[in-house]
């Protein structure tokens, strides 16, 4: 299926939020990050719960050099 | 010393805020922070560069700073309460500082929308220090609404002009019973010095010491002048007067004659 994370389309085989990240290479027990499903911010507790659904929208952040 | 700032019952050692962006390099940064002998640091939030993997500004800060994560870049109240939010849930933190900007060259507030966003980060139990406008009566409304400081700007952010209105920073600190942190447009060590002479609690410095020829350095100077500035605050300056006054006494002089 197709969704969209940051900003880009992007193929997914269809999984949980949990399964994502570790597909795009991150590690979902390190803290740092933060993720938002169709504008909600999704609480590191329910990533492992959360099924993402086609032309679901992932915002996918963390913290970057700031003033 | 028993002088610590305090916000929101959390006491810091050092009443300089150091921003994390636009230093040469890492190396620099850290050298500069560490030179700032600052405990709170800001950093902000943005998407992860998902191609391109580099270490991660948490790693070179943690365990070391008081990390403050700020909402630039956002022009609503939506936006900028889903920043804090998300900030919250990477950093483990309820503390923002929230910027709700209006204007692309000026980067000022948009005020109504700043106050909403606070009322409703106040209401999601966050500790809100907002950067805000030199106006004391938006201040006194974001004190007003739960904020646990306020961050009126000295100039334009980024702008080095220093504090341009002074009237209005010690009308704020006169008025505002939170800490005030003056956030923006310092350039050099002698604006932090008189915000400080102002009264001000705490300032915020970020380009004027990355963006100096020698950064490290420059924070050294920016710290010196918080606590020069806090010195001469507590210990109360003589008033202003328009003619002289002899520092020498008058009884005693030799008589050469003449005149």
């Amino acid at each position: 299926m197709s969704i969209v994370v940051n900003g880009a389309a992007h193929r997914f085989e269809g999984g949980t939020l949990y399964e994502l990240l570790i597909s795009l290479g991150l590690d979902p027990e390190r803290p740092g990050i933060a993720v938002a499903v169709n504008g909600e911010v999704v609480s590191r507790v329910r990533w492992r719960e959360l099924r993402l659904n086609p032309d679901d929208v992932v915002e996918i952040v963390t913290a970057v050099s700031g003033g | 010393m028993d002088d610590e700032l305090v916000i929101a019952g959390r006491r810091f050692r050092s009443r300089l805020f150091v921003g994390t962006a636009r230093y040469p390099n890492q190396q620099v940064m850290l050298r500069a922070l560490e030179a700032s002998g600052a405990e709170v640091v800001t950093v902000a939030i943005r998407r992860v560069n998902l191609h391109q993997r580099g270490q991660s500004i948490l790693d070179l800060l943690a365990g070391k700073y008081f990390i403050l994560p700020n909402t630039a870049g956002c022009y609503t109240v939506r936006e900028a309460v889903m920043t804090a939010r998300l900030a919250r849930e990477a950093l483990g933190t309820n503390w923002i500082k929230l910027e709700v900007i209006g204007d692309d060259e000026t980067l000022y507030p948009n005020t109504p929308q700043l106050i909403e966003a606070a009322k409703q980060l106040v209401d999601e139990g966050f500790n809100v220090l907002p950067y805000c406008s030199d106006d004391p009566v938006s201040c006194s409304i974001l004190e007003k609404i739960g904020c646990q400081a306020v961050m009126p700007l000295g100039a334009p952010i980024g702008s080095g002009m220093g504090i341009l209105n002074q009237y209005n920073i010690r009308l704020i600190r006169e008025r505002v019973g939170v800490p005030v942190i003056v956030d923006a447009g310092v350039g050099t060590a002698s604006d932090v010095a008189i915000a400080m002479e102002l009264g001000c609690d705490g300032v915020l410095v970020n380009t004027a010491i990355a963006q100096a020829r020698d950064p490290v350095r420059m924070a050294e100077a920016m710290r010196l002048a918080v606590e020069a500035g806090r010195r001469a605050y507590k210990a109360g300056r003589i008033p202003r007067r328009f003619y002289a006054q002899p520092s020498s006494p008058l009884e005693g002089r030799v008589d050469f004659g003449g005149s």
